[in-house]
């Protein structure tokens, strides 16, 4: 294996003093670029629901509110999880494993029903996603498994056990947009992780396999199968669909509606026609992207999705230049988890990717997703801090 | 330290750069194929999977002067059906006929005829109407059925909490689909029937699906406004009921009560009140015929002749004349018309006008009039509103008959006497009105905010109008409208029995007479007039019957009624009308030549 230093990154200019200088410590970029992305999703948030703001019913702020709030408490958990530094808590990670398999055991006793998935827990006014923080968890789970110089098969045999119970609760939901993104997380990481090179090709053949025989099979209802591959059907085969699945194939029709209705500059932010009649079901979460579409048109979601692939390659730099195989793994944990949240979600309002429901980091609008986003930046923002840091070296 | 990073693979890095090349790569173009190229087939459909509904906008409500309703709209179902739905059940199973099964199901809960409701379910149609406005429980039994295709909708129905006998005679009807189409629910259409909003709801592009929380009012609709009227609810029951309870005992065809503030022409109760024609009972009409019917009034006119005497000094008031049993009217080449009076038992009689207006003496009211003369009549009667329709302009108002007098030497005596003229008894009570409020006549009003903007005129001197009140209280304490007496208050009216046009003249075939019963009256106390009201009844039964035994007794109960509803405090001294002249007919009359030896004695 060739060691290189990806992007041109070449022997770090060592200084004592580095960590007197704030900026050495910081990534700006990434920091601009998760704070930008925030504040536009909160105004999208609050385009999607504002609702027609007549003189009758003015606009309704409680999702900006709300919002806002969750921001401010990620923002704020953001800046610990920088700052502390999360090898020294191993040992804490199995108790938080343990705690998340209790939570996702719990939520399916104790959980409320939302779109058809027991997703959710009701505290206090406010729902709380486990599986969301659960990513975090089983990231910094995996990172520690994966960290050694060699990756045996017994290690990734841990690795998939340690991966697939979560995964089994979540499919139990059934919140299959969710099973999507950890698999696509552990996926990344054990490929970024020193695993055997035809071990990942023989993992690959056996995935796809899976892939494929899952769908021939009778495993899932046809309904569920319907909705993964409607967004492939012109409208006279939507048409003898059930209506379930009609209804997804609207939503994403309507979506892609706004999307193109946006034009080049977009109708403007709260002018948009399908955004302000609320034509585009569940927009403020899930299909939040066909705001940015309709209102702030190619420019603006251009913009949004260019920020995007700035602060996923900032994410980038700082796993290639870590100097711990934990602080990488988790790093790479974390962008792909970005990554396929954001391909899926935007992919999905542009009628490319299948409907599930997946929140678009740090824009969709609730508490779980924006908090778990934000704590999952400050994250790799401590292995950004840490980077000169080898006397903590394993 | 030295710095040393841990491995990267590069075949790895660059499959990973190749896939998000690749991924990113599509999502550009993507973006750039679904907002830079214009998809003429996706633009069109922007907003478009939308219906809008209609947000229906309920109807103002009638309310009486205390903001009681008096027409007001409920939701009712409506029972509609989608015939294809049943027609392909139908079909479906042919093992039973539920076509015919739904026909008779129906027909009974209902009550529609079966050809009615199998001609409307055989249609090949999305939406029809099989009854509107039913009752909630006639909607419950037919949701009972569960019949496919057969559902309720929501619609507004006018309700009336006392139904015809709610002064509906002008208040009028709305139809099926709330728009006024008689009375004042036509005249204030427009303010009584509000903006409807809209609401835009999502279907999907089959158009059948409804998209959840995808419903929207995009603008609100706007009730329409109440209309309060001079009405009292309860005075106008009363009427009808005291109406029918007359119409009952006096055997007539219709009978008609109006009660009016005299001093602001407010209306306070209309009631008019017919004969059924199939059952025979009495019951409240929603024809107005206090407006649209024009009668002979009868002697209720006096009152009025005898104004048009003092208006235009004829005669004094308390200066008899002689008025002779028979009086001989010269008609020139036809020969001479005579009046009998049967108030005068002599040839002849020195009477003055009170003892004429008291005892309702044809032939002094004609020798009166005569005195006055037919124009000057004819302009006294004008100017107080005969012969004109209101201003009130209600529907199918009748403006009566009246012509100069002057064309025939038997018209200036007829209509001294209430005959040969036609009035509404509308016109009636406000020509009534002028004497009750000093002379000044108030265009009459059913509007509550329009009391007091109505245009006033002087028709009658104060002195006039004062003259007839005290005349007419006395037609109340010793006269022949003594039924009308109410204790407490004092009263002051005219009875009337007039002769209607019939088979010859005014001889039926049967030898009866058609009679016509009225009495008018002003009810007054320390503050003066404090209301008026009139009661006709019409064709009685009885041919000995009249006014002063059918009308006024009416007129008494109403307008006590009407009295403690609008809380008229009684006269001060606690008695009036009969009951004081009785006291003072009682007590010795001091003799002038007592009180000059009672000064000479000083």
């Amino acid at each position: 294996m060739t060691t290189v230093g990806a992007f041109g990154a070449g022997t770090p200019r060592v200084k004592q003093d580095d960590d007197e200088r704030w900026w050495f410590v910081v990534d700006p970029i990434l920091i601009a670029c998760a704070l930008f992305i925030t504040m536009l999703g909160i105004v999208l948030v609050f385009s999607a629901t504002r609702g027609p703001a007549t003189e009758l019913d003015p606009a309704d702020t409680s999702f900006l509110e709300r919002q806002a709030f969750f921001a401010v408490v990620g923002v704020g958990l953001a800046f610990g999880a920088a700052l502390i530094d999360i090898r020294r808590v191993r040992r804490a990670i199995p108790l938080a494993y343990v705690a998340l398999i209790v939570l996702l055991v719990g939520v399916l006793v104790l959980g409320v029903d939302r779109n058809g998935a027991r997703a959710w827990y009701r505290v206090a006014g406010f729902t709380f996603q486990p599986s969301e923080p659960g990513k975090l968890v089983l990231i910094i789970a995996l990172a520690a498994v994966l960290a050694a110089s060699a990756v045996t098969v017994g290690r990734l045999l841990v690795t998939l056990a340690v991966a697939g119970l979560p995964i089994l609760m979540i499919l139990l939901q059934p919140d299959m947009g969710t099973v999507l993104v950890y698999m696509v997380v552990v996926a990344a990481m054990i490929m970024m992780s020193e695993v055997r090179a035809r071990v990942i090709v023989l993992l690959s053949i056996i995935g796809l396999t899976a892939v494929i025989g899952v769908f021939q099979s009778d495993l899932l209802a046809d309904y569920q199968q319907n909705r993964l591959t409607v967004f492939l059907l012109d409208d006279a085969a939507v048409e003898d669909l059930p209506l379930a699945v009609r209804r997804v194939a609207y939503n994403a029709e309507q979506s892609q509606i706004a999307i193109g209705n946006g034009g080049i500059s977009g109708q403007g932010l709260f002018e948009g026609t399908q955004t302000a009649s609320d034509l585009v079901p569940f927009q403020e979460t899930d299909w939040i992207f066909s705001v940015a579409g309709e209102e702030l048109g190619f420019r603006g979601a251009g913009v949004l999705l260019a920020v995007y692939a700035l602060l996923v390659f900032r994410m980038w730099r700082i796993a290639v230049r870590a100097t711990d195989q934990f602080d990488r793994l988790l790093t790479v944990g974390v962008m792909a988890m970005f990554l396929f949240q954001i391909f899926q979600s935007t992919g999905m309002a542009m009628g490319m990717m299948p409907v599930t429901g997946i929140p678009l980091p740090m824009v969709s609008y609730g508490g779980s997703s924006m908090i778990t986003s934000l704590v999952a930046i400050g994250l790799v923002l401590g292995v950004h801090r840490r980077r000169f840091d080898y006397t903590e070296r394993h | 330290m030295v710095a040393s990073r841990p491995a990267v693979s590069k075949p790895r890095v660059f499959t990973i750069l190749v896939v998000l090349t690749v991924v990113g790569g599509a999502f550009s173009w993507r973006l750039v194929d679904l907002q830079l190229t214009p998809d003429a087939a996706l633009a069109a459909e922007v907003g478009s999977q939308v219906s809008e509904d209609a947000i229906p906008a309920p109807r103002g409500q009638i309310l009486d002067r205390h903001g009681r309703p008096i027409s007001f709209s409920l939701p009712r179902p409506t029972v509609v059906a989608n015939p294809r739905i049943l027609q392909s059940a139908d079909a479906a199973d042919p093992t039973s006929d539920l076509m015919a099964e739904a026909v008779e199901s129906l027909s009974q809960v209902l009550d529609t005829p079966r050809d009615v409701l199998g001609e409307r379910l055989i249609r090949d149609k999305a939406y029809v109407n099989l009854e509107r406005q039913v009752d909630p429980e006639v909607g419950e039994a037919v949701m009972a059925l569960a019949i496919p295709g057969v559902y309720l909708i929501q619609e507004q129905r006018r309700e009336h909490p006392h139904g015809d006998c709610s002064g509906l005679s002008l208040v009028g009807r709305v139809d099926v689909d709330q728009n006024g189409i008689s009375g004042l629910e036509r005249e204030f259409d427009d303010r009584l029937t509000g903006a409807p909003g809209l609401a835009v709801r999502q279907t999907q592009a089959g158009g059948d699906v409804r998209i959840p929380g995808g419903y929207q009012i995009v603008e609100a609709m706007t009730p329409g406004d109440d209309v309060v009227l001079t009405l009292d609810r309860s005075i106008q029951l009363k009427a009808e009921e005291l109406l029918q309870d007359a119409l009952d005992d006096a055997g007539g065809d219709h009978a008609i009560a109006i009660v009016s503030d005299p001093n602001t022409g407010a209306i306070l109760a209309i009631a008019n009140v017919v004969r059924d024609e199939e059952t025979g009972a009495a019951r409240c009409t929603t024809t107005n015929l206090a407006a649209t019917w024009a009668y002979e009034p009868g002697s209720i006119m006096k009152a009025l002749t005898f104004a048009s005497v003092f208006e235009n000094d004829a005669w004094p008031e308390f200066y008899p004349l002689a008025v002779p049993r028979v009086l001989p009217i010269d008609l020139g080449a036809e020969g001479t018309f005579e009046f009998t009076d049967r108030n005068i038992r002599e040839a002849v009689e020195d009477h003055t006008p009170t003892w004429a207006l008291r005892k309702s003496s044809n032939n002094a009211t004609i020798m009166l009039a005569q005195e006055v003369g037919a124009d000057a009549l004819y302009e006294t009667l004008v100017d107080l509103g005969l012969g004109e329709v209101t201003s009130l302009g209600l529907d199918g108002e009748a403006s009566g008959i009246l012509d100069s007098l002057d064309s025939h030497a038997l018209e200036l005596s007829n209509a001294a006497i209430g005959q040969g003229v036609a009035v509404t008894p509308l016109q009636m009570l406000i020509a009534y009105n002028a004497l009750a409020a000093g002379g000044i006549q108030t265009e009459p009003v059913v509007v509550l905010d329009e009391v007091g903007t109505t245009p006033t005129t002087r028709v009658l001197s104060e002195e006039t109008a004062a003259t007839l009140m005290r005349m007419m209280n006395l037609v109340v304490i010793d006269g022949t409208g003594h039924r009308a007496d109410i204790p407490g208050y004092s009263v002051a009216g005219k009875t009337g029995t007039a002769w209607q046009p019939c088979d010859h003249g005014y001889d039926c075939d049967d030898g009866t007479r058609h009679l016509t019963a009225s009495f008018a009256g002003i009810v007054s106390n320390d503050n003066g007039a404090a209301l008026s009201a009139i009661v006709v009844v019409d064709n009685l039964a009885d041919q000995y019957a009249g006014g002063g035994s059918v009308a006024a007794p009416v007129f008494a109960e109403l307008a006590s009624y009407a009295l403690q509803q609008l809380r008229v405090p009684p006269t001060s001294d606690g008695s009036a009308g009969v009951d004081r002249v009785r006291a003072a007919a009682a007590a010795p009359i001091a003799s002038p030549s007592h009180e000059s030896s009672d000064q000479g004695a000083t």
